[in-house]
């Protein structure tokens, strides 16, 4: 795939400062991310996935913190912009979509206000303009103009969503992050909001997608990246991880998808998800593997490049980091 | 429209309210014992206390008081003073009512500000700006008025000697009664000494029943804010580069709008508050009335002066239930 | 990493510890040991003090000395002894009152919240009109129609928290009552009254601390306000409203301390019982 990188996140780490102990959210999570590309980040819940996606505008909340790693996005190293610099990159230049339509309106301003606040917020236009252009992004997102004065509760949920994408999309952000923008919604709604998104691609825009689902994520995306416990364990071109798949947890995940063509058998992965607190020696799905070895409870795997993909697992890599 | 349905339905209940209320008043003040007994005294001779119960129309059965009673006040007529000036008690009622209103919108107004101001800056701040802000909110609500009352008079008017004490203007300059609020009524008369007078005498009484009925608001606006912060929908404001100012607008908004559903119930509290706030500066409003006329064994115009206070409560609380539903766009119908 | 506490005990104060953090502990603390330290001079007021409070002398508005460290009223008597002893008026006429809103609210909460229905509807709109009404005319009312007396306060004061005990027992009750092992116990045909009795009362006592003590603030506050309107104890009984009003006359003369003891006193024990009531509110209703 060519194009140029918009978003190169390295290293990152993101924790938790809670009674409990330091919950390592995301840690040492390294990404790129191309102009017009799709890329889906596909994991467990509470795998540390909002994290990551909060982590790129800096909207990490306390007790969370940014502890260390780059963010570098259109040439500008996000984490040591000024607090005011990445507010005009927010909503400007990367736009958000959360996953509950529901709650991340205002209850209490109609939608068409809520698409207008932002234009004027980042262009200094006047309302009557920017009520023009709410309207026109209204009809983009296939709503009707009329919605302009609707309260959010008037509103389905689906129609919530695509105001939520009208507002992220309204100042044509080169990035758009969707924190699990359909898992709120039914089956059918679900499939019109993923046709919006991908026409977005068109559109020159790139999108940070985010998933628990991994067949919706082979079905829309160009890129693939799985994470386990705050880690990516496997990262690559969709169409090579979805046919032969590499990591035993993207294995796992692959066998616990329905598939209704194919009258397979489901399986689920056995035992659950590490506590971010504390977790495991060595490689952090060692207790859940069925492949598990000696060297998997000690040492934890290096990412390796390996037939078109970066995937962390013993079982392609030798202690020394040698491809097997 | 669905929403002047809604109103005509609050409108509609006030009756039954009312209804209770008034029940409650007549249960209370002709039920438990005998009311004329309890004002004069044991040691009134009988006699005058048989004339003074057939003036009150105590002497017929129950039931036939309690129709009259109903009856008199839905036609508007709350009978006649028994005491010092024989006058209708409406009208009685009518001359101290200005007072009342003045006193509990000024403080009304006082409390709302510095609640609103002190609870949405422990809110959005947090901190040690918090932990004072709660303890202000919890200091205010035990505070007692006529002891706060007098403190402000030692200080403000023995000591600094900058406010008076007491009345609602200096001799000589009470201004003509248009409305009956001094403060409005010397505007009106375009004097300003007039207006200095009243306001000066309005300040002490307004701060001392506002700033003990504050700690309420600040309370309940600082768990809003915390609460609206928290949503998820302000994360989505700063996803979207709204500045913080407009943020800290929107939130405003949101955690203040629970809060007018309390202010129906928190106006009862206001004028309990403005009958020891009266008592306190001896402001002649319906709060001394009814310990004055207690005083004077004047049945009907305590009767009076109570149903008053309830039919005041009872439109109080449709007219905020109202203003609610045009603020609030999610209110169902 | 910390060793894993183990049995009921250590697991319990770590609970509570956690649940008392910070500000709520302070809220806490010190409210409570207002609150006893008040108990405490209502029981040894006579050791405390060596004068009468309720007889006269010639020494009248002395200003605070060390005879008479809090100064002497206008009959001459110690305001000292005269304050410590009002803790005993107060304390009584608060008890008395909230053992009779608790004996009328809970019962008709409870039937209400239970069996809902028509009556349910009654009575949450009687009440509710009962709640608007501004509680302290209702009171002095009340008050006026019984005559003066410690018991005869306390029945026009529980009349007005019998309401607010309604609410909060009645929307209690509800919650419960949905709750799994309740409606297990309904649906096995368990005795309505052994259901009441035996599953949901006992759920409802953290909710009557609770109330108490918010309600406990304010009823300090409504007596005081009786008494300072002249409708609560009959005189010389040392009562904090009635003292404060009587000093009242005197303030503007410069004698200061007749009305602001016994107001601080009022003000000190009303908020020892908010102190307690914003801690218990906090656990109670996590809700940051
Ligand atoms: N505010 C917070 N305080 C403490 N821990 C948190 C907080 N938010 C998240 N965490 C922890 O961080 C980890 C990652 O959470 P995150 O919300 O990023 O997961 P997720 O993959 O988005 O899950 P989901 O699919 O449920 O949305 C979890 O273990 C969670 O418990
Ligand atoms: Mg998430």
């Amino acid at each position: 795939m060519s194009g140029e990188e918009l978003l190169k996140i390295k290293e990152l780490k993101v924790h938790y400062y809670t009674a409990k102990g330091i919950v390592k959210a995301v840690d040492n999570v390294s990404l790129e991310l191309r102009k017009n590309q799709f890329l889906s980040i596909v994991g467990e819940s509470g795998c540390g996935k909002s994290t990551l996606a909060h982590a790129i505008p800096r909207l990490v909340r306390p007790p969370g913190k940014i502890v260390s790693g780059n963010i570098f996005f259109e040439n500008k190293d996000l984490l040591s912009l000024s607090d005011e610099d990445i507010r005009k990159i927010r909503g400007h230049r990367i736009g958000f979509v959360f996953q509950d339509p529901f709650t991340s309106l205002d209850p209490l301003e109609r939608v068409g206000d809520q698409i207008s606040e932002v234009l004027i917020e980042h262009l200094k236009i006047e309302k009557k303009d920017a009520k023009e252009r709410a309207m026109e992004l209204l009809n983009e997102v296939g709503l009707t103009e009329d919605r302009y004065n609707y309260y959010p509760h008037q509103l389905s949920g689906g129609q919530r969503q695509r105001v939520a994408i009208a507002i992220a999309i309204a100042l044509r952000p080169s990035l758009l992050i969707a924190d699990e923008p359909t898992t709120a919604l039914d089956v059918m709604v679900q499939s019109m909001i993923m046709d919006l998104l991908q026409s977005l691609i068109k559109k020159g825009m790139s999108i940070f997608f985010i998933t628990h689902d991994i067949a919706l994520a082979s079905e829309r995306s160009d890129e693939i990246a799985i994470m386990y416990a705050g880690k990516i364990v496997e990262q690559g071109q969709t169409s090579r991880i979805i046919a032969e798949p590499m990591h035993p947890y993207t294995q796992g995940l692959m066998a616990a998808t329905p598939d209704i063509w194919e009258r397979k058998n489901v399986t689920s992965i056995p035992g659950n998800p590490p506590d971010l607190a504390n977790p495991p020696k060595g490689c952090r799905f060692h207790e859940r593997c069925r492949f598990a070895m000696e060297i998997c409870k000690e040492k934890e795997p290096p990412l390796i490049s390996l037939k078109g993909r970066k995937v962390a697992c013993w079982l392609y890599s030798d202690e020394n980091g040698r491809d097997n | 429209m669905k929403l002047w349905k809604y109103i005509l339905i609050r409108v509609l209940l006030v009756i039954p309210t009312l209804l209770v209320l008034l029940s409650v008043v007549f249960i209370v003040l002709r039920m438990i014992g005998d009311p004329i007994t309890a004002m004069v005294g044991m040691k009134a001779p009988p006699n005058v206390i048989a004339s003074l119960r057939e003036e009150a129309g105590l002497n017929k059965p129950l039931y036939e008081q309690y129709i009259d009673y109903l009856y008199n006040l839905f036609t508007g007529n709350f009978g006649t003073t028994m005491a010092v000036d024989h006058r209708p008690v409406l009208d009685v009622i009518m001359d101290r009512f200005p007072a009342t209103l003045e006193l509990t919108i000024a403080a009304f107004i006082v409390s709302v500000l510095i609640g609103m101001l002190t609870g949405i800056m422990g809110g959005w701040k947090r901190g040690k700006l918090d932990a004072s802000v709660r303890i202000y909110s919890i200091v205010s609500y035990a505070l007692f008025i006529p002891w706060f009352g007098l403190l402000l008079q030692l200080v403000f008017g023995v000591y600094l000697r900058i406010l008076p004490t007491g009345g609602m203007a200096d001799a000589g300059l009470a201004p003509p009664r248009y409305t009956g609020i001094y403060v409005l009524d010397s505007l009106i008369a375009g004097n300003l000494d007039m207006f200095i007078s009243s306001l000066k005498h309005l300040i002490l009484p307004a701060l001392t029943l506002g700033i003990v009925l504050s700690g309420v608001y600040t309370r309940l606006l600082r768990n809003n804010m915390i609460d609206i912060l928290g949503q998820e929908f302000i994360l989505a404001y700063r996803a979207r580069g709204i500045s913080d100012s407009k943020i800290l607008l929107h939130s405003i908004k949101n955690a203040f709008i629970p809060v007018l559903t309390m202010m129906g119930l928190q106006f009862a509290i206001l004028l309990t508050g403005a009958i020891l706030t009266e008592t306190t500066f001896s402001w002649p409003g319906l709060g001394t009335m009814i310990v004055e006329r207690i005083q004077y064994t004047d049945y009907t115009a305590v009767q009076g002066a109570v149903v008053f206070f309830a039919i005041f409560v009872a439109i109080v609380n449709v007219i905020v239930d109202i203003i609610y539903a045009f603020l609030d766009p999610r209110i169902s119908y | 990493m910390k060793p894993a506490s183990h049995g009921l005990f250590s697991r319990l104060i770590s609970r509570l510890s956690k649940r008392f953090a910070g500000w709520r502990t302070a809220f806490m603390i010190s409210g409570l040991s207002i609150v006893l330290s008040f108990i405490f001079i209502a029981i040894a007021a006579p050791i405390l003090t060596p004068y009468d409070p309720t007889k006269g002398s010639y020494n009248v508005l002395l200003p605070p000395s060390a005879e008479h460290p809090l100064g002497t009223d206008s009959l001459g008597r110690d305001l000292l002894s005269r304050i410590l002893y009002g803790t005993r008026t107060i304390l009584i006429i608060l008890a008395l009152s909230t053992a009779l809103s608790i004996s009328i609210g809970l019962p008709i909460g409870l039937i209400s919240g239970f069996y809902k229905g028509a009556l349910d509807r009654v009575l949450s709109f009687v009440m509710d009109s009962i709640y608007a009404f501004p509680s302290l005319l209702l009171a002095i009312v009340i008050a006026l129609m019984l005559g003066p007396s410690p018991l005869n306060t306390a029945i026009s004061i529980a009349f007005v928290y019998v309401p607010t005990y309604f609410r909060m027992i009645r929307g209690q009750t509800l919650s419960i009552k949905s709750q799994l092992f309740v409606e297990a116990a309904i649906a096995s045909g368990t005795r309505t009254r052994t259901i009441l009795i035996k599953h949901i009362m006992p759920n409802l006592l953290p909710t009557l601390v609770v109330i108490f003590s918010i309600n406990a603030a304010d009823t300090i506050l409504t007596e005081a306000g009786l008494s300072f309107l002249g409708y609560s104890v009959v005189p010389p009984t040392p009562d904090w409203g009635y003292d404060l009003y009587m000093g009242r006359y005197y303030l503007l003369s410069g004698y200061w301390w007749l009305s602001f003891f016994p107001g601080l006193m009022v003000v000190l024990l009303s908020l020892g019982f908010a102190l307690i009531g914003e801690a218990l509110g906090d656990i109670y209703n996590p809700r940051k």
